[in-house]
């Protein structure tokens, strides 16, 4: 019998039922804390099949703690029989830099008490999509059969630039609106600010009026709101949440001795906005050489793969962690080493798969890593209508084969290294 | 009938007409002004037909926020923390975000015992990016309100933002069980919310 991962896909899916029930208390869990101060999980079934699948969790500003979350799989994955293990990292936010030795620290804790597994399968989520590819390309951990992303910042460090500008777009559209300036500029806020979520919403709403129904906004407000949306080509209910990422998280990068240690690293020397007054009135900002190259190795992906076979889900419309990062990153990768699907969605989310599309992308991966073709967009869009009739996982499937993923030059703009 | 008798009932309806007249005032004055702290909280109930207007000094509402029910003899808070998510969820419509966040603390501290300010406040904390504000707030309701699935959707749009999927996942399922036949749908924001219903 040929091997065709649907085929497989179907098989496992129909035993998934029985598996969740006999396989829910049957397992080991091991806490940990490793070198570096990243915690770890752990979580081994009594009938483990000897693989090791990694979850790479996303981008947080929170404080580092013991793991609570090990991804949107874990239960299908520990009754497929896969011992399951994620780290906290010991960098909060951008944490890339320090995710090898993470990842290094739990597949080390993993083989001293369970043994070495048989097959790496790393997976993660936006910033834990980079993590992975990271982890794939460079941290040696082992036989890494099989990588799974979805909704992945896989093209690495450059995304970076994306929130530069957004920064400082904002000053130039919002600089002589009251209540609206915000502190800092390039290096995202200064390292002693004291800027808060919600102060940090008020300002942006001051400005541009988001937060008020359209009826209640000025006619200034709607128009700066226009200006921001045009030249940042962000979607309006993702204005909040990458303002964050340009003023939290980039004074995090900055500002973290650890990370560029008080340098920038992002430039916008010579960078064309499309927008007259936009590229006179906006600040322009050279990066520190040293930061640049630190950003940059931290992680622009290379493609180099080796054996990894990895299969990518994104939603189109994501205003966050843009759907260009697969086309960026497949630019680099081995073709015959990475699959991409797109999910056509009605309004804009960050990850918004539905369970049965993040079921059908692993499942695709599962097979292909087992030894089927590797997967099409279409194969996936197929598997994931065969998922959606089980009733543990929603649908609907919204893959499209046709879609082609833009270059991410259209939406992160390009620019030369002029670092200073 | 003799004269006697005549101004016996004369005056017996008019002891009738004082008595009436004396406890008339009971039915039908404006209510007392109580002294008024910062913040002077109305609540208007419409039992049987009759409207009764109360108030409260926010010190009132904050002593029976913390006390036993039944200890202090006033109309228990749940209402005026009603009325108080009303004003924040009028107050942010119209675009006064800033008293809006003000008043849904109020509401909550007038009752923590219910879940909708907690919501909505929780939701519009969401919307700002405030994730680690709303998350206990959304949890609290969530305990309150186990039943109802907009819980669990409002769990699921916060954990989805915060990108906790493990926990997104558990709260999608929890709110797909409870929502029987209803699909679960986003809103233009990406909230998650059941099909046909709309978000205060």
């Amino acid at each position: 019998m040929i091997l065709n991962y649907k085929n497989f896909a179907l098989v496992v899916l129909s035993l998934l039922g029985f598996l969740f029930t006999t396989n829910a208390n049957a397992q080991t869990v091991l806490d940990g804390q490793s070198d570096g101060g990243a915690y770890f999980r752990i979580v081994v079934p009594d009938t483990w099949n000897g693989d090791l699948v990694i979850w790479n969790h996303g981008f947080s500003l929170g404080p580092i703690g013991p793991v609570t979350d090990l991804g949107p799989l874990v239960d299908v994955q520990l009754a497929q029989g896969y011992a399951v293990a994620a780290s906290s990292y010991q960098q909060r936010g951008w944490a890339v830099f320090k995710t090898k030795n993470d990842l290094q620290n739990l597949v080390g804790a993993f083989k001293a008490n369970f043994g070495k597994p048989n097959k790496v399968l790393l997976t993660g989520a936006s910033l834990g999509g980079i993590i992975t590819v990271a982890g794939a390309e460079k941290a040696n951990l082992g036989n890494v059969a099989g990588a799974f992303t979805f909704c992945g910042a896989n093209a690495g460090s450059r995304n970076w630039d994306a929130a530069l500008d957004i920064r400082l777009i904002y000053d130039a559209v919002c600089d002589d609106v009251p209540d609206a300036s915000l502190p800092g500029g390039a290096q995202g806020l200064p390292a002693d600010s004291t800027l808060t979520n919600i102060e940090l919403a008020l300002a942006v709403n001051s400005c541009t009026g988001l937060l008020v129904p359209p009826a209640f906004r000025t006619p200034n407000q709607s128009a700066n709101l226009a200006e921001f949306l045009e030249v940042s080509q962000i979607p309006e209910n993702f204005l909040l949440t990458t303002m964050g990422y340009a003023t939290f998280a980039m004074a995090d990068l900055v500002h973290d001795n650890r990370k560029l240690n008080g340098k920038v690293g992002t430039n916008n020397i010579g960078v064309d906005y499309g927008d007259e007054a936009i590229n006179d009135a906006i600040a322009r900002v050279s990066a520190h050489k040293g930061a640049a190259k630190r950003l940059a190795r931290n992680y622009t992906p290379n493609g180099d793969v080796g054996s990894t076979k990895h299969v990518a889900l994104h939603t189109d419309k994501d205003g966050l962690v843009i759907v260009e990062n697969q086309s960026e990153y497949a630019s680099v990768a081995p073709a015959s080493k990475y699959t991409v699907a797109v999910a056509i969605e009605n309004s804009p989310t960050h990850c918004g798969h539905t369970s049965a599309e993040v079921v059908a992308g692993w499942e695709a991966l599962r097979g292909w890593v087992a030894g089927a073709p590797q997967p099409s967009a279409a194969d996936i869009q197929g598997t994931c209508q065969l998922v959606a009739q089980n009733p543990l996982f929603s649908g609907p499937c919204r893959f499209d084969p046709a879609f082609v993923i833009p270059d991410m030059d259209g939406r992160i703009r390009p620019r030369d290294d002029d670092s200073d | 009938m003799r004269p006697i008798a005549l101004l016996a009932l004369f005056a017996v309806l008019l002891l009738g007409l004082a008595v009436f007249l004396l406890r008339a005032p009971d039915t039908f004055d404006e209510p007392q002004p109580v002294p008024l702290g910062e913040t002077e909280v109305q609540k208007i109930r419409g039992d049987d037909g009759n409207v009764e207007v109360w108030t409260y000094t926010k010190e009132e509402l904050s002593e029976t926020a913390e006390s036993d029910s039944g200890t202090i003899d006033i109309e228990p808070p749940t209402g005026a923390a009603h009325l108080l998510n009303e004003q924040a969820l009028n107050a942010w419509n119209s675009g006064d975000i800033r008293t809006a966040l003000d008043l849904f603390e109020e509401a909550i501290a007038a009752d923590p015992n219910d879940s909708e300010p907690l919501s909505n406040y929780g939701r519009r904390l969401t919307i700002m990016v405030a994730h680690d504000q709303a998350l206990p707030l959304l949890l609290r309701a969530s305990e309150l309100s186990p039943d109802d699935p907009q819980v669990w959707l409002d769990l699921l749009t916060l954990y989805e933002r915060a990108q906790q999927f493990q926990k997104a996942n558990d709260a999608r399922q929890r709110a797909r069980t409870l929502a029987g036949d209803r699909e679960l749908v986003r809103n233009e924001q990406g909230a998650w919310l059941l099909a046909g219903a709309s978000l205060p």
